[in-house]
């Protein structure tokens, strides 16, 4: 009897015939955990990722691809052909207004100091201002930019600012009308999509990349966004205003539209990858640069902080038309995880990326120093 | 549960589970056989969707990256898929336990996106088994997730493992029933109804 006793406050089975009852229920339990739906990731964040493996793939097995004989020529010259094919049929649906896809990439900015390709009309984007320059004209940055560099007032004695540089965005989608390209454009001028960068760095630190631009929509109001594709994420405060600290090293900030609109958005052409026509204006690849020197190649100890930022819209998939704002920011070239600290002034969006150590009381103090 | 591989996903997925070079289109097939049940493995593990999606996505990157060190010889596709998913997570915690300041908050969910009502009690259930997932040893926990959350049978949980078909086969046991009576424990204290 004490022996039942124990065994029951064990929770054991007491007989042979409980044990046959335990596993019964195991096998209905486990035929409950086969029909247990799938956790199911985001279909945007599925779909994203998709599409960076397939570039990553690409760019992996590129030097694979390099047409060096007769057949591999022909291949590459079919591809582009099919590819300028892709192109004037998707120009084709542009025009005719039918969104095709729901995911566009209209705009996209690398922000860091890179290395001009010997082929310019494939580049995604250029600087044209020194990157070892520590002394910069605000006037004339902000001729050129559109918008007002915000520099840090009190900064930490231990820092010094150094590295800056101007950055052009490549527009994605060359060939659409501007009236479409809407407010996703940074400040909505498609003849500026310029980005500033700058460096913070000091002896016993290690180095805080800084970089502007001008946002394509309102300010943060806690709820409207949200991060995705990031490891860890939480709301900040920057001197009053609302930002985010993100850590990752490819990540995406959405923006949650206000109440419906009355008129649905245009919807916007389908991604491109394809190379465009440089701007107008001089500051084009390949076209005189800033100060009328070109660049410097950075060296390649430093290409690992490279950012890469794009902005872009997706159709929302709850029927309403609307599209959703968002950026996609890769810190850093390498994909590394880095502590990205994101905020908006007025119109401007500032971002401090340091490594994913970096101290998070650290970072902030570099944010608040701006003014 | 996640679908099986259908039999002419099968046929084709002997373009990527022969090694040598992986080529887009085997990649493709490869993401839309994996995606989900990787996923749904790691979301086992892991009760946060942020962090299960990135960790997805680094061993598809890792996928990528390493694919010319895969040997079928030494074992199937399956199994070193899976076995880089689990390094992933041990690395993930490594760095956690390391950093552990670096634990900035909770996931915010999306809140545009609201689950139709129809979805409301599966979600329901997606919660429930996370919360006893996490009150499970981290070996009954692995093996729930490597069997139910990645869908592998029993043959390739040991080879992921590095343990004998037969031991997985009772220690699986052990660990349903385990997770069956933390559920039962909440359904007969009335907190849900049984199914």
């Amino acid at each position: 009897m004490a022996l039942k006793d124990f065994l029951a406050r064990l929770g054991r089975p007491k007989t042979i015939k409980d044990e046959a009852t335990e596993q019964e229920r195991d096998v209905r339990f486990a035929a409950r955990l086969e029909k247990t739906p799938a956790f199911k990731a985001r279909p945007e964040f599925q779909a994203d990722l998709r599409s960076r493996l397939q570039v990553q793939l690409a760019e992996q097995n590129a030097p694979a691809s390099v047409p060096r004989q007769f057949g591999q020529r022909i291949f590459f010259r079919l591809a582009s052909a099919g590819i300028g094919l892709v192109a004037v049929l998707i120009f084709g649906l542009a025009l005719l207004d039918i969104p095709i896809n729901k995911v566009a990439t209209p705009t996209s900015f690398a922000l860091a100091p890179s290395v001009i390709p010997a082929q310019t009309d494939e580049s995604l984007s250029y600087i044209y201002d020194s990157p070892s320059s520590s002394y910069v004209n605000l006037q004339d940055a902000s001729n050129t930019l559109g918008f007002t560099p915000l520099l840090p007032a009190a900064l930490p004695p231990e820092y010094k600012l150094e590295n800056i540089a101007l950055a052009y965005g490549e527009n994605l989608t060359p060939n659409r009308p501007k009236s479409n390209v809407g407010p996703l454009t940074p400040g909505g001028d498609t003849t500026k999509p310029y980005g500033f960068q700058f460096q913070l760095s000091s002896e016993n630190k290690e180095a805080i990349q800084v970089y502007q631009l001008a946002a394509p929509f309102g300010a943060f109001s806690g709820p409207r966004f949200n991060v995705s594709g990031a490891q860890k994420y939480n709301p900040q405060t920057i001197r009053g205003l609302p930002g985010y600290l993100i850590q990752g090293g490819n990540w995406r900030m959405n923006f949650v539209p206000p109440p419906p609109p009355n008129r649905a958005q245009p919807p916007f052409t389908p991604p491109s990858r394809l190379p465009q026509s440089p701007p107008a204006n001089g500051n084009q690849p390949g076209g005189p640069p800033f100060g009328g020197k070109r660049p410097p190649m950075m060296p390649p100890s430093d290409m690992g902080m490279r950012a890469r930022i794009a902005f872009g819209q997706m159709l929302e998939n709850n029927n309403s038309g609307r599209f959703r704002p968002y950026i996609d920011f890769q810190p850093r070239a390498d994909g590394k995880s880095a502590r990205s600290l994101v905020w908006q002034k007025d119109n401007l969006l500032i971002v401090l990326v340091g490594s994913d150590v970096f101290p998070e009381p650290e970072l902030k103090r570099l944010a608040e120093s701006f003014k | 549960m996640t679908e099986k591989l259908s039999s002419e996903q099968e046929a084709d997925s002997a373009s990527w589970e022969r090694g040598g070079q992986l080529t887009q289109s085997a990649l493709s097939q490869l993401y839309d056989a994996y995606f989900p049940r990787l996923y749904n493995y790691l979301s086992y593990k892991i009760a946060n969707q942020i962090e299960a999606e990135d960790l997805t996505a680094q061993v598809f990157e890792k996928v990528i990256t390493k694919y010319s060190s895969f040997d079928p010889k030494r074992g199937t596709f399956e199994s070193w898929i899976f076995t880089i998913a689990r390094n992933a997570l041990t690395n993930y915690r490594r760095n956690q336990q390391r950093h552990p300041e670096s634990e900035l908050g909770e996931w915010l969910e999306d809140n545009n996106t609201v689950p139709p009502d129809q979805f409301f009690l599966q979600q329901e259930e997606l919660r429930r088994l996370q919360v006893y997932l996490a009150q499970l040893n981290e070996r009954d926990r692995e093996l729930i997730a490597l069997r139910y959350g990645a869908d592998l049978s029993q043959r390739r949980i040991g080879e992921v493992l590095g343990i004998k078909e037969a031991n997985v086969a009772v220690a699986l046991g052990r660990a349903v029933r385990r997770l069956r009576q933390m559920f039962e424990r909440d359904e007969q204290s009335g907190k849900h109804k049984l199914k």
